[in-house]
């Protein structure tokens, strides 16, 4: 085998380590649903999220943040068929990583 | 020189002690409820918790104290733990009851029971050994004459 070919393997297999390593994984912690309207043309959604560095947070207040968005993006109507995710996104190592809560709904402004 | 280290030992020393007793927050599993914004808000907040023990990190002091006895930690700590099998979240709690009171909560923040947008979250404070296993409810009690849930 000649060197530059092993040279190039080595390269190939670093670059993947690396693109490996740079590339956030994303878990999913929990999922949960509401029942779903029949009328669903007004779809709504709001997340919050929390940066992490080496996994520590001191509380989970940003959660509270969702539930004003979605009061504030539908007012004066109801939300149903919300779609709640928890979602852990890793960017590097378990050092920087993040957080985040999303939910999705229908706002009904029909009484 | 000796002067700085003690400094900068100090103050790394309080930083981790202000780390460890401020303990890590922890998300397990939040749920947001339907929400009816037709009338008018008021927010709760409810939050009950239990202590919860880590066993493997107090099996782990016992050790580092007591090696002539690390044996017998070790394998007390595997019988229990042969009992603990099975999906949880946090550590385990001694009173598996902590969270049945949160409809009582529930009804003595909001008397009238028009509650909407309840959001459960299952969360825990991490600290060494113990954690504080918590369970929190925040949710809107519509007052006035809001409309019904239809």
């Amino acid at each position: 085998m000649s060197m530059s070919f092993r040279k190039s393997i080595r390269g190939a297999m670093g670059l993947c380590a690396l693109s490996f390593m740079l590339t956030s994984c994303v878990s999913l912690q929990s999922v949960s649903m509401t029942q779903i309207p029949s009328d669903r043309d007004d779809k709504v959604s709001a997340s919050a999220d929390q940066f992490l560095f080496l996994n520590i947070a001191f509380d989970n207040d940003f959660v509270n943040d969702v539930n004003k968005q979605l009061l504030e993006r539908c007012k004066g109507g109801r939300i149903t068929g919300i779609l709640t995710k928890h979602e852990y996104i890793n960017y590097f190592l378990h050092i920087f990583a993040r957080r985040r809560v999303t939910a999705d709904g229908f706002c009904l402004k029909k009484a | 020189m000796s002067r700085s280290i003690t400094k900068f030992a100090a103050s790394v020393a309080t930083l981790a002690s202000g780390i460890c007793l401020s303990g890590c927050a922890v998300l397990h599993h939040v749920q947001i409820g339907d929400l009816d914004n037709r009338g008018k808000l008021r927010a709760f907040d409810i939050k009950v918790s239990e202590t919860g023990i880590n066993l493997d990190e107090a099996a782990e002091i016992g050790k580092a104290v007591s090696r002539k006895n690390s044996q017998v930690i070790e394998d007390i700590n595997a019988i229990i733990s042969l009992f603990q099998m099975g999906p949880r979240t946090g550590n385990m709690v001694f009173n598996d009851k902590f969270a049945e009171g949160v409809i009582d909560l529930i009804y003595k923040e909001c008397p009238s029971g028009r509650v909407t947008g309840l959001t459960s979250i299952r969360e825990m404070r991490k600290y060494p050994v113990i954690s504080g296993e918590i369970v929190k409810v925040t949710g809107y009690c519509i007052e006035g004459e809001g409309r019904r849930n239809s």
